[in-house]
């Protein structure tokens, strides 16, 4: 019997350098695949550092160079991922992963292949570089995360019977635990309701490595509606994104069967059974002594777990249910509300506000960036990367971004199309001209057309005196701009609103959305709107929290 | 032997229409919390919309039951009629499966034929008018059915809503969940696909959606039978009729109101243009 179960997989002791390049392309797949998700694990409510993109941008970098050496010595290709990891480092999390893989390049040295073992003296050596690399190292990061799967590593490889696949099992098993530990070790995490994004990346990198030896790496269609269902979800703000990571991290294709049943028999070894358990499914639970055991597993083959079970001793209280039915309804939901499964529209907008507005009409990626602060093509193209489709449709939302946003286009890898909106009154209406059910150039037809559809004005503050055609402005001066043509100065603000809506014929519209910026509160924002009512009795009128820096107000006149 | 066709209230049939045709309707239920209403016989649109602009609670709506279906199909076939029972889509109620349970529990040797339409409204309707007419002008229980079988992928629909509020609450908001959770106010143009709601497009605001409503209806024009159907504004209702005569040249342009049941989940001022090829 014991034969029997041991000879359900071969044991992998030995680790070849072709291997280790393997098991981390398929970790670095893993990680693009979650890279949404992972970015939407901001503490922030402003994207200023995607971490998942970064750490797939770094991993990105050490692969491109892993594939320099010839592929035999797993050494030699431990070190050149970690020069590529160093020369790609991109933000703090890359940073830190990159002196992650110059410690567990150094724990291999001179390593033709590697054993259970020297993995795990490999990922202490990593976990050592990583907390030397920084000046002032914090927990409940990515770095508790190494730290603590280094520990679990050494403590199983000191049992001897265990493989590559036991090890790594162990591995991962504690990478998330730690994960969903790190909110209890740092407050801001806790208060966002949020895991620390670069420990998640640090998981779903160590569980593509899983994932490479167990031979499983799961299929990229279905991710698509992971990274935007996360991404809405956070951007909700009151959303525990905890809660959410938590959930929607797990494999999503194929739930299988849960089985459970109770072996009665004799001198049954509880550590191979749940060792054979744990190799056919998920979610694996094995206790009880050597007369009795219980066995809890999620598996696509009840069939095996039964025959196996029955191997052993007499079968009892077995139950075995269909999981994808259960799930079925909830699946659907979500793809049902996942905006694009075969488009994504990446928008450059600034403002917490005017993102969730984006993202509530189906944008799956934000750009930071706006009047001030222009993205660059390689920002553009990041997040034309991390979108899971492989049709990108660009709203760059300004002029001044519309040629960086079309430059994108000849060097990106998919089929991007820019819809050239010069404002976000603009690209909003456009988006809401996108239908996720139609083609690419359908919706890029639609789209143009409905950008045209509305006018834009925006409310600034001058930042110098200067004379415009009749125009008088003084710095500090309110202005108005219609369509992005000055035709208003004043000093008072709401005098700059209602002279600029004035100009653009508010009284005709059908409805006025004013999204109010960073520097206004949300009374003196429903103050106004009040006034623009009494003004306009006429045309819907809308008031939303833009957050958008620099501009009082942008209003879009429909 | 003469065929009658027999529908659910979902078809939204204007009453006269129903009674020229000798359609038999059978009412779904509306329920107000603990006030159980029968569709149009004991609730009319003015009080439902009435009461579901202010009642706090949210109307739900059920199935006529099995045998409310076999009381109908044993009159008309104790009279010696044969029966044609068009319903509406079955992933939208479950009507049709109630129909059909009515039919198994007849007597073998009675010639119904039972017909999930994959439409909602006057879409079911326009498909009971057409297998009305046939079977007025002498066609036999064989041959309506097949008009019907025929029938039933030339139903097309385009419908302005106010909101996607009320397809939400109801649970009926199909392929058109991807346009929940706008933070902009939206207003959505939507139709059926094999039998649920699906998205075609969405505009800012109410006046954008009819004008792009008539529009999207120029595809299907010319038709057989041609229907509007407003749910509170009589009067769109009404312009929308008169557009349609004009772009279609055809003078027959029924219309209709949503009733309770589908007033539930289309809301106020919805407006649906609803054609059979």
């Amino acid at each position: 019997m014991e034969t029997e179960v041991v000879n359900q997989r071969n044991p992998r002791l030995l680790c070849t350098g072709r291997e280790l390049r393997e098991m981390f392309c398929a970790a670095t797949r893993r990680l693009e695949r979650n890279a949404g998700e992972i970015n939407a694990l901001n503490v922030f409510p402003v994207p200023d550092g995607d971490t998942g993109t970064n750490m797939v941008l770094t991993m990105r970098s050490t692969m491109a160079e892993a594939a320099r050496p010839p592929d035999t010595n797993a050494s030699d290709i431990a070190e050149a991922m970690a020069r590529g990891a160093l020369m790609g480092a991109r933000g703090n999390s890359g940073v830190i992963l990159s002196q992650i893989m110059k410690g567990f390049a150094s724990g291999l040295q001179g390593r033709e292949s590697f054993s259970p073992a020297e993995l795990a003296h490999a990922l202490e050596q990593a976990s050592k570089a990583a907390y030397e690399g920084l000046s002032k190292p914090r927990e409940g990061t990515m770095l508790t995360v190494i730290r603590e799967v280094a520990a679990a590593a050494q403590s199983c490889a000191r049992q001897d019977d265990r493989d590559l696949l036991d090890l790594m099992e162990k591995v991962v098993d504690e990478a998330r635990k730690s994960v969903e530990r790190t909110p209890e070790l740092l407050d801001v995490l806790k208060e966002a309701g949020v895991v620390d994004a670069g420990g998640q990346g640090m998981c779903v990198i160590l569980e593509g490595i899983l994932d490479y030896l167990r031979g499983d790496e799961e299929q990229p269609n279905t991710t698509n509606v992971e990274i935007t269902l996360v991404k809405r979800d956070s951007l909700a703000l009151k959303q525990p994104a905890f809660v959410a990571a938590k959930s929607v991290s797990r494999k999503e294709k194929a739930y299988g069967y849960c089985t459970e049943l109770i072996v009665k028999g004799k001198d049954l070894n509880q550590a191979q059974v749940r060792r054979w358990i744990e190799s056919q499914g998920e979610s694996a639970l094995v206790v009880g002594d050597d007369q009795t055991v219980k066995v809890h597993v999620h598996t696509p083959h009840p069939g095996t777990i039964v025959e196996f079970a029955i191997s052993l001793g007499s079968v009892h209280d077995l139950k075995i249910e269909n999981m994808d039915d259960q799930n079925e309804e909830f699946l659907q939901q979500r793809r049902a509300s996942a905006p694009a499964p075969d488009i994504s529209v990446v928008a450059v907008v600034a403002g917490t506000g005017l993102e969730e507005a984006f993202c509530s009409l189906g944008t799956t990626t934000i750009v930071s960036g706006g009047q001030t602060m222009n993205p660059s093509c390689a920002d553009i193209l990041e997040a034309i990367d991390a979108v899971a489709s492989d049709q990108v449709i660009i709203l760059p939302n300004n002029k001044n971004i519309i040629p960086t946003a079309k430059q994108t286009v000849g060097i990106a890898r998919k089929n991007v199309k820019v819809v050239p909106t010069r404002s976000i009154p603009q690209g909003l209406s456009a988006l809401v001209g996108f239908n996720a059910r139609v083609d690419l150039d359908t919706n890029v037809r639609e789209m143009s057309k409905a950008q045209d559809r509305v006018r834009s004005v925006e409310i600034t503050a001058a930042v110098r005196d200067a004379k415009m055609g009749a125009l008088r402005i003084r710095k500090g001066d309110y202005i108005g701009l219609v369509d992005g043509n000055i035709r208003v100065a004043c000093g008072d603000l709401n005098q700059a609103v209602f002279e600029t809506l004035e100009a653009v014929e508010a009284t005709n519209a059908e409805i006025l959305t004013l999204f109010y910026g960073d520097t206004i509160a949300a009374s003196q924002a429903a103050d106004l709107g009040e006034q623009v009512k009494g003004r306009y009795p006429g045309p819907e009128i809308e008031i939303i929290q833009g957050g958008q820096p620099h501009y009082q107000f942008i209003i879009s006149v429909e | 032997m003469s065929v009658r066709i027999v529908t659910d209230s979902t078809s939204d049939l204007p009453k006269e229409l129903a009674e020229e045709l000798g359609i038999t309707v059978v009412p779904l239920n509306v329920h107000f919390g603990l006030d159980t209403f029968q569709d149009g016989v004991d609730l009319s649109a003015d009080q439902f919309y009435h009461r579901l602009l202010t009642s706090p609670i949210l109307p739900k709506t059920s199935a006529p039951s099995p045998g409310l279906f076999k009381y109908h199909y044993d009159r008309l076939a104790g009279e010696g009629h044969d029966i044609i029972s068009v319903h509406i889509s079955s992933k939208l109620s479950g009507t049709y499966e109630a129909a059909l349970a009515g039919k198994k529990s007849m007597p073998n040797g009675c010639h119904i034929e039972t017909f999930d339409s994959k439409a909602a409204t006057m879409g079911v309707g326009l498909l009971a008018v057409a297998a009305a007419r046939a079977a007025r002008s002498g066609a036999a229980f064989n041959e309506v059915v097949e008009l019907v079988r025929k029938s039933i992928d030339g139903i097309h629909m385009v419908c302005a809503l106010d909101t996607l509020d009320f397809l939400q609450k109801g649970g009926r908001v199909g392929k058109a969940q991807a346009w929940l959770g706008s933070i902009l106010s939206i207003k959505p143009i939507i139709s059926m696909e094999e039998g649920e709601v699906v998205p075609l497009e969405r505009v800012r605001t109410y006046g954008k959606a009819l004008a792009r409503a008539k529009e999207l209806i120029g595809k299907h024009l010319p038709a057989r039978e041609l229907a509007v159907v407003y749910s509170t504004d009589a009067e769109e209702g009404r312009k929308m009729v008169d557009y349609v005569k004009t772009v279609s040249a055809q003078q027959q342009v029924c219309l209709a109101r949503f009733g309770p049941v589908l007033g539930t989940y289309v809301g106020p001022n919805s407006l649906a243009f609803v054609s059979l090829d």
